[in-house]
């Protein structure tokens, strides 16, 4: 389901408003100071690209290139398109810079836990993907939706685009430009045991911030590829940088990570910070940057 | 605050919540709570007498003292403690200790009934030969049998006939049918009750040989226990969703706590399945109040809580994160917003905190035993005296009160006898 708003009222900033269901979350827009024609034809673009991405990379669409994957590369050597190649070799990428914490076939029932890049073959010649065993499964819940943010701010900074905010599920986030009124985009972690709460407020402008944690429901959700189990943590972990893509992968590969060995991983991505936030029962915060 | 005024505000509730109209078609009931109902009997009294003034009888009189179409002209109980409580708030009504003697008075157009449960029956069939109108307090009877008597007398007294099933006119269970009727939930897949109290249940004695009438909910001559006693409330919330009735119980219950001589169960789950397919559960047990009260309707596309007043979606709108910039860009202003944190999924919906459907809500936990105030209970009695001064006998009132004790008691069979128990064809009186 698609929305749009748009208002003139304030004649010095018009601005617009889309959301759109996709990824089993919701994608949001707000962009400010173009025409309604025109922000209705960028948004367009983008949530049509951002449905591309979703209705390649959704393993729970048995129609979908990714799920075809799953299905069969453990018995044959499966032909994927250009972008699904390049996204599976930029995994195995941030799969080894992030020693494993990031890893895309990690799952709960695998006998391949720990394998990381190991559990799948690319064949650059032939463009095709192979797994190394029958239980190796690729998961890109962790990935895609940085991938598509990365994607819509390519597009608007295409469209010349100076000014807009992307939200991908509250957990995705990327600040073009500056609040029109402001010198950055305010953008606020919400204390998860009280609602509409602010728990720790980045100030982003041309960044992207990406957060990991438990889910809405408290739930522990991001397996660990070393054992297959999920991963239980105190903390929620935020990385901002200038790639959303990047930071998706850090924020979760960080998160599993011990804290011990955050920050050698963080030291990798140039110009990326990452952030402990500890949200407490009683309301308090605390935050510690990785050094 | 002045029960008047509560009403009024029941008024104003209902017509904000829906066309009065359309209200009165699918809960005919309410006919005495709409503006046309009030003018009917403007400047008229039912007069009326309570029988049985202990502390559900108490607690009518309270609601009944202020509402102008009332006056309590007699008072009986065969306990002279409880009658001269309520002498005490009643100062100027006749005092009897034989229902008998009651019914003879003239003065007398309707009776509430507020007896222990095995002597509802003989107490209203008593009521119509005599010429009364008869308010008689859930549950209606303490066999089907018996339910079927009072109902045939009733038909052949040509009088009123109320029972208080007080959910009937509580506003957020006639908002919460009325939106389950429209479809706001999709189809109704499974309805779920439970009441939860740690206490004794027991009320304080002075002597030992007052017990039995005193503590009469506690034991099996006079009382079916759990499901007449609070089942009997929440068994209609079914029933009214779906405009049907369960087929079949089966059930379970056992005595595991409260071992001070008392007969009736401290705790008991039943399951009823109506002809749809659709399961109602009810389970209490009165050594734990951890759930408390709660009453939910399941719907494909929806959760109502019954108790609280809240909607809850299957799929609950996604509380969007930045949209309230555009506001603040519209105002030409600047402020933080918190939203930020894990991925928001559509499983979410666990956590999501519903739509509240009805404004100035009063929930109760169910810990009394005698009864909460705004829970449907003052409206209740107003519609009894309306009845008695009009003599127009509310729709469909006999009938939900009925099937709501057939399925308590068939309930409490079917725990004591661990089995199913199926509705009979001939029970289908109404």
């Amino acid at each position: 389901m698609t929305s749009f708003k748009y208002s003139d009222e304030n004649i010095s900033a018009p601005v617009a408003y889309s959301s759109f269901d996709t990824m089993h979350s919701v994608a949001e827009i707000v962009l400010p100071f173009y025409s309604e024609d025109r922000s209705r034809a960028i948004i367009e673009e983008i949530w049509a690209r951002t449905k591309e991405a979703n209705d390649k990379f959704n393993r729970f669409d048995k129609g979908s290139p990714l799920a075809l994957v799953n299905k069969m590369a453990a018995e044959e050597a499966v032909s994927v398109d250009d972008e699904l190649f390049m996204v599976l070799e930029m995994c195995r990428v941030f799969c080894n810079s992030t020693d494993g914490y990031f890893d895309i076939t990690a799952n709960r029932v695998s006998r391949s836990a720990s394998k990381g890049v190991k559990n799948f073959d690319l064949d650059g010649g032939s463009h095709t993907v192979r797994f190394a065993e029958p239980s190796v499964k690729l998961d890109l819940g962790g990935f895609a939706k940085g991938y598509a943010l990365e994607k819509a701010c390519n597009i608007l900074k295409r469209e010349n685009v100076t000014c807009a905010l992307l939200n991908f599920g509250n957990s995705s986030i990327f600040a073009l430009g500056a609040h029109p009124y402001g010198e950055y985009w305010p953008i606020s972690v919400e204390h998860p045991y009280f609602r509409g709460k602010c728990a720790h407020t980045f100030e982003l402008k041309d960044c992207a911030l990406s957060i990991s944690g438990k889910n809405g429901r408290g739930v522990e959700h991001i397996i660990d590829p070393a054992t297959g189990d999920r991963v239980v943590r105190d903390e929620i972990v935020a990385v901002t940088g200038p790639s959303p893509m990047a930071c998706e992968v850090l924020s979760t590969a960080l998160y599993v990570a011990p804290r011990e060995k955050r920050s050698d991983i963080l030291a990798r991505f140039k110009g990326y910070t990452a952030s402990e936030i500890y949200c407490l029962a009683n309301g308090t915060t605390k935050v510690f940057k990785v050094h | 605050m002045d029960k008047l005024l509560t009403r009024k505000e029941f008024l104003s509730n209902l017509g904000s919540m829906f066309a009065v109209g359309s209200a009165i078609s699918l809960f005919p009931w309410l006919t005495s709570c709409t503006e046309k109902g009030q003018k009917e009997i403007e400047g008229e009294v039912a007069k009326l007498g309570i029988i049985g003034t202990g502390s559900r009888g108490q607690f009518h009189i309270a609601n009944l003292l202020v509402d102008k179409s009332a006056k309590i002209v007699a008072l009986c109980d065969d306990y002279e403690p409880h009658l001269q409580e309520a002498a005490a708030m009643v100062p100027d009504a006749k005092l009897y200790s034989d229902y008998h003697k009651l019914l003879d008075d003239k003065d007398v157009d309707g009776v509430i009934i507020c007896t222990p449960l095995n002597l509802h029956s003989s107490m209203t069939i008593d009521s119509f030969r005599a010429g009364k109108h008869v308010f008689c307090e859930k549950s209606m009877a303490y066999t089907i049998k018996e339910c079927q008597d009072a109902i045939a007398e009733w038909q052949r007294s040509g009088k009123v006939f109320v029972v208080g099933q007080q959910r009937l006119f509580d506003p957020k269970y006639i908002k919460a049918m009325e939106l389950i009727h429209s479809g706001a939930i999709g189809e109704v897949v499974g309805v779920r009750n439970y009441w939860y109290r740690n206490n004794d249940w027991r009320r304080e004695v002075p002597s030992p040989e007052f017990e039995r009438r005193i503590n009469w909910r506690l034991y099996n001559e006079s009382s079916r226990g759990l499901m007449t006693e609070l089942a009997c409330h929440q068994l209609q919330n079914g029933s009214w969703a779906m405009d049907q009735y369960p087929e079949c119980v089966t059930g379970m219950g056992s005595l595991r706590f409260w071992k001070d001589g008392r007969e009736v169960f401290d705790n008991v789950a039943c399951t009823y399945e109506y002809p749809n397919g659709v399961h109602m559960t009810f389970e209490s047990i009165i050594s734990n109040k951890h759930f408390g009260m709660g009453e939910f309707i399941l719907g494909s596309e929806g959760t109502i809580d019954l108790v609280k007043g809240i909607m809850f979606s299957e799929q609950p709108a996604y509380r969007s994160g930045i949209e309230q910039f555009l506001m603040q860009i519209k105002q030409g202003i600047l402020s933080n917003n918190a939203f930020a944190g894990s991925s928001w999924s559509q499983e979410d919906a666990a956590t999501d905190p519903g739509i509240r459907f009805t404004d100035k809500i009063i929930t109760t936990d169910g810990s009394s035993s005698t009864g909460a105030s705004n829970d449907g209970s003052a409206e209740l009695v107003h519609a009894f005296c309306h009845a008695v001064i009009t003599g127009q006998q509310p729709d469909k009132i006999v009938k939900e009160a009925y099937y709501a004790t057939v399925l308590a008691l068939l309930g409490d069979q079917a725990t004591h006898e661990k089995s199913t128990l199926y509705l009979q064809e001939e029970d289908k009186i109404l």
